[in-house]
């Protein structure tokens, strides 16, 4: 599915951030390109990743920070390739609200 | 372009002349609002409560000394809980010229509305003689809101704003952000901002007791219509919230009716102690938090919306900054900055952001808000037993 507003299908928050927010509702096999900084990066999505929701920008290994806005929103519970939505099935929060 | 501000006795510049028409109890409430309806700029406000509340009382005072306050008119019952002469005598140390009316006294509703339209026409014309200086970004103090978010907030109206802050700040300008309960998950990255290792020490102090009161009142979560809207983890949710703040050091951090002693950006802390039982409420709703950003001095505030909220405030302009454009194409003549145009990708986050700090200069030259044309003068000033200036 293509955007129909101006084409702007995603947006990146910072230029460290390893995941896109998608900005329409996009569809398994779109392609999209998103600007990183400035720098355009194109991306095939394999799965449905719905308006306001995540897509890895490129591989994220277990364990690793997800970025967005510049800074840590949780760790990945499994490894993540490159247009993969980015949810509560491979993300988990990284806060104790103990410490 | 050139910015007049109006200068005050206590050296403070004002972006508004405002003739405040005080209300000392809700049973002078509707006397207020007909003799401030009787004169030009005039503006009601007060707080509904018989007995006193010293929460109540210093936000009176901040607010009725606040440069955007041209002059004080307080109307009172007459037997109300709240020291009448005590409030005009704090707000008149400011220089601020305060008038005091009893409608016990006066002679009832008609004579108190006729005189205090008097009084406060007199007031108006004492308030046209202040000096008008030029003022520029490093004079404003802005406060930073949300309310009505949704899935956008996170994505264009915040971080659009934030953008506008760093753009203030950067000039020398002051800024104001609070709700420390919407940033539970990202205090290490807040902290971490602090200037000093007090301040960044105040920072998780105030978040500890954010969680021990998001905890009693059960919003310590991300709900199942985050999920559905894309949001995963608190962090996540916290630091959408958090970017209309900007990126910029937090200079210092300050408790109710503090005003910030110098240029950046000030956290305020509003949480007050859950172990307290008097403590019920932190905040009742968005005006309520923009009042306490006028009693820490703000002279604007800028508040996001997604969903699409209307309100205004007395005291300081409110600018609106909408980042749904399905909301912007219904109810755009609420807004002031239109960051829907970053979902549909007409415009990039940085250039709202210069819209924004553009319309916040406008604003303080003297430029009405939607608010203002559209005559939104909401106002909340609830009893706060427990606070964090308790502490």
């Amino acid at each position: 599915m293509q955007s129909s507003l101006k084409g702007r299908q995603a947006i990146v928050l910072h230029p460290d951030d390893n995941v896109a927010t998608a900005l329409v509702d996009l569809a398994p096999g779109a392609v999209v390109t998103v600007s990183v900084g400035g720098t355009p990066a194109t991306l095939q999505l394999d799965q449905p990743v719905p308006f306001g929701h995540k897509f890895a920008l490129r591989p994220i290994r277990r364990g690793e920070q997800v970025l967005k806005y510049g800074t840590s929103i949780g760790v990945a519970t499994q490894a993540i390739g490159p247009g993969v939505h980015v949810h509560v099935h491979n993300l988990e929060t990284g806060y104790r609200e103990d410490h | 372009m050139e910015m007049l501000g109006y200068l005050r006795k206590d050296g403070r510049v004002g972006v508004r002349n405002h003739i405040a028409v005080v209300f000392t109890v809700e049973c002078s409430h509707h006397v207020a609002a007909q003799i401030a309806a009787g004169v030009s700029g005039g503006e009601v406000w007060g707080f509904p409560g018989c007995y006193s509340d010293p929460h109540a009382v210093q936000a009176m005072v901040a607010c009725g000394a606040h440069p955007n306050v041209g002059g004080v008119l307080l109307v009172s019952l007459g037997c109300e809980g709240t020291d009448l002469s005590g409030l005009a005598h704090a707000i008149s140390q400011s220089g601020q010229a305060v008038e005091v009316l009893r409608i016990q006294e006066a002679g009832g509703t008609l004579k108190t509305i006729e005189r205090g339209i008097a009084v406060a026409r007199g007031l108006r014309a004492h308030a046209d003689q202040a000096e008008r200086v030029a003022i520029g970004p490093q004079d404003l103090i802005v406060g930073v809101e949300c309310g009505g978010s949704d899935t956008t907030s996170g994505l264009a109206a915040n971080p659009a704003t934030g953008h506008a802050i760093d753009l203030l700040v950067a000039a020398g300008g002051t800024a104001i952000f609070s709700e420390l309960p919407e940033l539970l998950g990202c205090e290490q990255y807040l902290s971490s901002r602090g200037e000093t290792p007090a301040v960044r020490e105040q920072i998780l102090a105030g978040i500890r007791r954010a969680v021990l009161y998001s905890r009693a009142v059960g919003e310590f979560a991300v709900s199942p219509g985050n999920r559905a809207g894309g949001l995963t983890t608190i962090e996540e949710k916290s630091l959408g919230a958090l970017c209309k703040a900007g990126t910029r050091p937090v200079k210092g951090v300050l408790k109710p009716i503090q005003r910030p002693d110098g240029p950046g950006l000030w956290l305020l802390d509003k949480v007050g102690d859950p172990d307290d039982h008097r403590l019920t409420y932190y905040e009742e709703n968005d005006n309520d938090g923009l009042m306490s950003l006028i009693a820490s001095g703000a002279h604007l505030l800028l508040f996001t919306t997604g969903r699409g909220s209307v309100v205004g405030s007395v005291v300081s302009p409110v600018i609106k900054i909408c980042g749904n454009p399905k909301t912007v194409a219904r109810m755009g003549d609420n807004f002031d900055a239109d960051a829907g145009r970053i979902i549909t990708g007409e415009a990039e986050v940085d250039q709202v952001g210069r819209d924004i700090y553009a319309t916040i200069l406008r604003t303080a030259g003297g430029e009405p808000t939607r608010a203002e044309v559209l005559g939104h003068r909401e106002f909340h000033l609830p009893y706060k037993p427990a606070r964090a200036c308790d502490l």
